[in-house]
């Protein structure tokens, strides 16, 4: 028997946590049913001026940086003052990092290799773009929401510190997600779930974290990337060059701008609240397999989508591709799947 | 316990739910009209991978599951009206109901106490069990005072567990007795397995061009999604390299458990399971086990992909005495390859023939086939209903270890031991790999014969 995997999986009832800090101003109530737009709390916080990425600015490894750093975490630096330093050549040559500004040192990304110099005080107010009903407030938990939600699947998740196993945050697609991109046209990326498309690319990467995102999710990537990069990233579809269903794009560029929670632990994004058109339950397992969306395993069209268009016996079938053409392919080489 | 009267009409559902997978037996027995047979059926959990330990996989789960069952083995199974107490019905007749429903569980499986606690709430009958080592030894202890082996050597190659597990009858103070050993490798996670093959002695064994990062983008997409059917050469290359080098680990640091297999004994058998072989095809597995374990001999393979032996070996094993269904060999145990592997010495002239022989049956012509060194020779038994003679000999100097004998002679009974191959390998010893994936590429073209890579 084929199980079908369902790409958006809805959950009735889905309980997450939204931290709150120490200044931070909650505006609901223990029992308070939330709508969409409605205020939860003022975050005071401040906003990052500059990021540095250590390892390339220094070149050194990520758990090296320790020994370079200059500056304390909180301290207070001019324009000119030196953050890090390193000394290689036996002294003779030192690579400095001076501050271009004048702000606080955030170490708070430091394990993800990051240093950020903050700038003034500001306030933001979140606000839910989700229906849902207010369970607890805490200092230690912070806010626990019930809402609907639909899970997304990743193939693979990396490099998440320990403390860290559920990342919140509002989910931001860069562009249409259709088009591979070197740099993100947004400034701000602070504290967001960033889609980086249907490919990422290292440059790309690094500069989503130098602009304070929390975790970039992309379609697909190079697997020597993935292991080697060291920061906080999901891949929906798989590595290397592979085709990324228009279809599939689509509906989660359409998630921008909404709350989302990476569960690091179940390799699941949650895209909290909302509806995706296509979301019949019907059953798990695949009655007919003629007419059903297939996903391509096989090698020529790795992660394409198709539509099976007849059975030719027991183990294969014949499918209409998404780019028009059409083969017969094994069972074993495809996955079925629904929305 | 009652035991099964012979002649009673019997229908017992047993499932196998191990790295993510079903696999669903439902034996049906009428000694009476002489009918027996196995239903089988595959479900691949991966695509549930993410969800198996939350909600989805409760009793709703497993009644969508054995709903759909029902249609596939077109038998009545649940029971729609009682389900919350007795969820499948009472055996009536063929096709209608169950004596009962066995449920092994690996202890392996992730979410196991999830799964375990999901069965138990959807019905209290469903018998469930644990597959641990003490079930498999004592599966192969059964086995070995059963059959008649003496030296049993059970594989089960998964992309992330390797597992090994010997049951040898030895005689001590000239008492017989039985020694278990297992072996075993096993990944936290598949980015271990993808990384494996950076391992410089990876590319000893390698006959593709590995220089590009795209193989390894293949090879993790291979790996994570847990693929079924793979024809890209590069990948089933990468596989066999892979298997081999986890074979060949697992004899370096267990030989004094996993030497002379083959030659110990006169009568071996080889039980090879997993989704490895799956994909790689017999030909090719073997290969990998016969170098990786460096076995020499003679032996007997059994194939048992759909974990047949798993689910039914212990009814099989206690025989008369079986609590839930009463099997007969014939159905539970899958074809059988035989595999030859004798010395052979460095021979001055390539494709040389070292083995011939044929196979005859009253209601077939005699079919002749032959073998050459240094090939790894897979030969393809004709279909047979009646009992096939398949007769071959070795060349001058040509002799197998164990026994040192020339002439091999097997009788193929449908119903009983029924074989469906025969694997000869005629490479000279030892088996040298490398240097490089260009020379590899040309031994395994002569070595497979129409190896590309």
């Amino acid at each position: 028997m084929i199980l079908k995997h369902r790409l958006f999986e809805k959950y009735d009832e889905y309980t997450f946590k939204i931290p709150s800090g120490r200044g931070d101003r909650i505006l609901v109530n223990v029992g308070e049913i939330l709508k969409e737009g409605t205020d939860i709390l003022i975050r005071r916080g401040n906003n990052v001026k500059n990021s540095f990425f250590l390892p390339s600015q220094l070149g050194c490894t990520r758990e090296n940086i320790g020994k370079y750093l200059i500056c304390m975490d909180g301290e207070f630096v001019e324009r000119g003052d030196i953050l890090a330093e390193k000394a290689s050549m036996g002294g003779l040559t030192i690579k400095r990092l001076t501050s271009p500004i004048q702000g606080v040192v955030d170490m708070s990304r430091i394990d993800i290799g990051y240093l950020d110099l903050l700038g003034e005080e500001q306030e933001n107010t979140v606000k839910s773009t989700f229906n849902g009903v207010v369970e607890s407030i805490n200092p230690i938990d912070g806010i626990t929401i019930k809402t609907s939600a639909y899970a997304l699947d990743l193939v693979a998740i990396s490099n998440v510190q320990e403390d860290s196993r559920y990342i919140v945050g509002e989910f931001v697609s860069l562009g249409s997600g259709n088009d591979v991109i070197l740099k993100s046209v947004e400034e701000d990326l602070q504290g967001k779930i960033v889609f980086a498309g249907k490919r990422l690319h290292p440059d790309l990467l690094r500069d989503i974290f130098e602009k304070g995102a929390k975790f970039v999710l992309s379609y697909s990537m190079d697997y020597q990337n993935f292991r080697n990069q060291g920061l906080p990233v999901g891949v929906i579809g798989g590595f290397g060059e592979i085709y990324s269903p228009k279809e599939m794009i689509e509906k989660i560029t359409k998630k921008s701008h909404t709350f989302a929670v990476v569960d690091v632990n179940e390799s699941q994004i949650f895209f909290l609240g909302g509806s995706i058109k296509e979301s019949i339950k019907d059953s798990l397992f695949v009655q007919n397999a003629v007419g059903r969306k297939v996903v391509s395993h096989a090698l020529g069209n790795y992660g394409m989508l198709g539509e099976v268009n007849g059975v030719e016996d027991d183990s294969y079938i014949s499918v209409n591709w998404e780019n028009g053409a059409s083969s017969i392919i094994n069972v074993g080489s495809v996955e079925f799947v629904s929305y | 316990m009652s035991k099964l009267p012979i002649l009673q009409k019997n229908a017992y559902l047993s499932l196998v739910l191990k790295d993510n997978s079903i696999w669903a037996h439902l034996a049906y027995t009428d000694y009476n009209a002489q009918r027996e047979y196995i239903l089988s059926d595959f479900t691949d959990l991966n695509p549930l991978k993410q969800r198996l330990d939350d909600e989805f996989f409760t009793r709703k789960f497993w009644y969508e599951y054995f709903d759909n069952l029902e249609k596939v083995f077109n038998w009545d199974i649940v029971d729609r009206d009682t389900y919350r107490l007795q969820m499948y019905k009472t055996f009536k007749d063929e096709g209608v109901g169950l004596t009962g429903i066995r449920v092994l569980v690996d202890e392996n499986q992730k979410y196991f106490n999830t799964i375990f606690a999901s069965l138990r709430e959807f019905s209290k009958d469903i018998a469930v069990r644990i597959v641990d080592d003490s079930y498999i030894y004592n599966l192969l202890e059964g086995l070995l005072g059963r059959m008649e082996y003496e030296d049993i050597l059970y594989l089960d190659m998964d992309l992330l567990d390797f597992k090994i597990y010997r049951a040898k009858k030895i005689v001590e103070n000239r008492k017989e007795k039985t020694v278990i050993t297992k072996s075993k490798i096993s990944w936290g996670n598949e980015y271990g397995v993808v990384d494996s093959v950076r391992d410089s002695r990876f590319k000893a064994f390698l006959a593709s061009d590995f220089a590009s990062k795209d193989i390894l983008n293949y090879w993790s997409n291979f790996v994570i999604n847990k693929i079924f059917f793979t024809e890209d050469p590069n990948i089933l290359d990468i596989l066999r390299s892979y298997t081999t080098i986890q074979n060949y680990s697992l004899y370096q640091d267990n030989i004094d458990k996993l030497s002379g297999f083959g030659t110990d004994s006169t009568n071996s058998l080889m039980i090879i399971s997993g989704h490895i072989p799956a994909i790689l095809g017999k030909q090719k597995t073997l290969m990998t086990v016969v170098d990786g374990l460096e076995i020499m001999g003679e032996l007997d393979c059994i194939w048992d992909l759909e974990k047949k032996i798993l689910s039914y070996g212990k009814s099989y094993v206690f025989g008369t005495n079986s609590t839930d269904i009463i099997l007969q060999e014939k159905k539970f145990l899958v074809l059988a390859t035989k595999v030859l592997i004798p010395e052979v010495k460095r021979l001055k002239n390539q494709n040389k023939v070292i083995m011939s022989g044929y196979a005859e049956s009253l209601s077939m012509e005699k079919n002749e086939f032959y073998a050459l060194s240094p090939g790894f020779t897979f030969i393809q038994l004709p279909k047979h209903e009646d009992k096939l003679l398949v007769e071959l000999e070795f060349k001058k100097d040509i002799v197998i270890p164990n026994g040192v004998k020339s002439k091999v002679g097997f009788v193929s009974i449908p119903g009983k031991g029924r074989y469906d191959s025969i694997l000869v390998d005629g490479r000279p010893r030892p088996i040298v790999y490398g240097p490089d994936v260009y020379t590899n590429r040309s031994k395994l073209s002569m070595w497979l014969n129409d190896f590309k890579a």
